[in-house]
């Protein structure tokens, strides 16, 4: 009897052993990490099918940086300085990083941006010129704002849009661009363009001449129904 | 941990209702890891079992892709289920815990299941079980073992009921602790012991015919 158990405890023991062998097989998960980082990310605007609705994980990523900004920034109590460090350390962030939802063209970012929580502000229906990568929203100095990176003359450019109301940043040296006055700034080595365009404020920044930024911020228009309306702007595209 | 808060305080003024599971799941897998914040304690370590969790996955669906799709809806139903994770709740157990219900819910209608799973079934010797007569036939049961393929073994842990399909997953191949184990499959310790037991002993069953049929061991049975 002692020896059947004894040959039985063996046998567990060796059928233990080649099973733990089984788990040190190695499993590829880059598959899967990809996917994971895909799906806690917000979905793509047409494949929401959970009812809930979510900011990218970019705008909390831009609220981190914001947040750091802001609090050093709240020493020198400027406003507008502030919030243009927040401006260039979100271009800054979103370039290097690559921390916004991937779209593929404007009509797709203003979708996502509708379908956030708190609607923000619609993006500019024309922008032919431009390869649109990726979008987000993000909180700069207490207002929404769109955000949107795209290609342009092979550079990497971050456009910001908000409700001219609300954001209405004019500050630097002025350019003047078909009779539209545009502002041009550097701060911490990113050159920014500034302009009000059809009742929206927006930004342009790169690594680019603010000649070049000024001449993208200028061909930037919004439909009219985008001003008003950033719904309806969206099913017209 | 102070910056945690502030940063999902002014999120909030953007998203009134909840921050978003995926912010708090993006944001934990970057603050500290020795954080005592759960949210943050269960971002930092999650992430390390996703090889265990897939490897789990691949056993029960025998598919990379559904093995995937398998964990995928398991993580996300741990991130939206993360106000549930308590200060001391094993990790590892939680999720598999989560997996294992997952892996039912998304099969809940698959009639290929196998059907033998009733407790009374897995957890007491069936007429015609495998017993003394099979043990007698593993002389050199490292050696035997050792010449099936991973995929044998894995095909005979498929074919086993799943409790102690899952049972073997956890305490073998997985390796945890029967205390573990037994927390994430809901039943005593002692059952997961016995449990263990028999699954060894119906895996080597299932293998047997196999290791006659390649004439590894002899076709006639001691008598």
């Amino acid at each position: 009897m002692d020896d059947h158990n004894e040959h039985t405890e063996h046998l567990d023991a060796a059928t233990a052993k080649r099973l733990t062998q089984l788990g040190q097989r190695p499993v590829d998960t880059a598959a899967l990490e990809n996917r994971l980082q895909a799906a806690l990310a917000p979905p793509p605007p047409t494949a929401r099918t959970d009812g809930r609705r979510w900011l990218s994980p970019i705008a909390a990523m831009a609220a981190a940086v914001m947040l750091a900004a802001g609090l050093l920034f709240t020493v020198l109590q400027n406003d507008s300085s502030a919030a243009v460090l927040e401006l260039s350390q979100l271009h800054h962030d979103l370039i290097t990083k690559h921390l916004a939802t991937p779209v593929q063209n404007v009509a797709e970012a203003n979708a996502w941006i509708a379908q956030q929580e708190v609607a923000g502000p619609a993006l500019p229906g024309d922008m032919s010129e431009v390869r649109v990568q990726s979008c987000c929203l993000a909180d700069v100095q207490g207002d929404l704002v769109a955000v949107v990176v795209m290609q342009y003359q092979r550079t990497l450019v971050t456009l910001v849009v908000a409700d001219a109301q609300q954001f209405a940043h004019r500050m630097g040296r002025a350019i003047e661009r078909d009779e539209r006055e545009l502002f041009s700034h550097q701060v911490n080595g990113v050159q920014m363009v500034m302009a009000n365009h059809d009742d929206r404020w927006l930004c342009v920044m790169g690594d680019l001449s603010d000649d070049q930024l000024a001449d993208l911020a200028a061909e930037i228009q919004f439909h009219p129904a985008a001003a008003s309306d950033p719904p309806t702007d969206l099913e017209s595209n | 941990m102070v910056h945690f808060y502030i940063i999902h305080k002014i999120l909030a003024l953007v998203e009134p209702r909840r921050p978003s599971p995926s912010f708090l799941f993006m944001m934990g897998r970057m603050v500290a890891k020795s954080s005592n914040d759960p949210t943050q304690r269960f971002s930092a370590e999650a992430w390390p079992l996703l090889p265990n969790l897939l490897r789990v996955a691949r056993v029960l669906t025998r598919d990379i892709h559904q093995a995937e799709d398998l964990v995928q809806e398991t993580m996300l139903r741990a991130v939206r289920h993360i106000q549930s994770f308590q200060e001391g709740t094993n990790l590892k157990a939680w999720l598999m815990t989560i997996l294992r219900h997952t892996h039912i819910d998304l099969h809940r209608h698959d009639a290929r299941r196998p059907s033998a799973d009733s407790l009374d079934a897995i957890d007491h010797d069936p007429p015609g079980a495998a017993g003394p007569a099979d043990d007698d036939a593993w002389t050199n049961p490292d050696d035997l073992l050792a010449r099936f393929d991973d995929d044998d073994i894995e095909n005979a842990l498929r074919s086993l009921p799943d409790p102690m399909r899952w049972t073997l997953l956890l305490i073998d191949v997985e390796q945890m602790p029967v205390a573990d184990a037994a927390e994430a499959l809901d039943v005593p310790e002692g059952t997961i012991k016995s449990r263990a037991s028999r699954a060894r002993t119906q895996l080597r069953s299932q293998l047997l015919p196999h290791a006659r049929q390649r004439g590894w061991i002899s076709d006639d049975p001691s008598p």
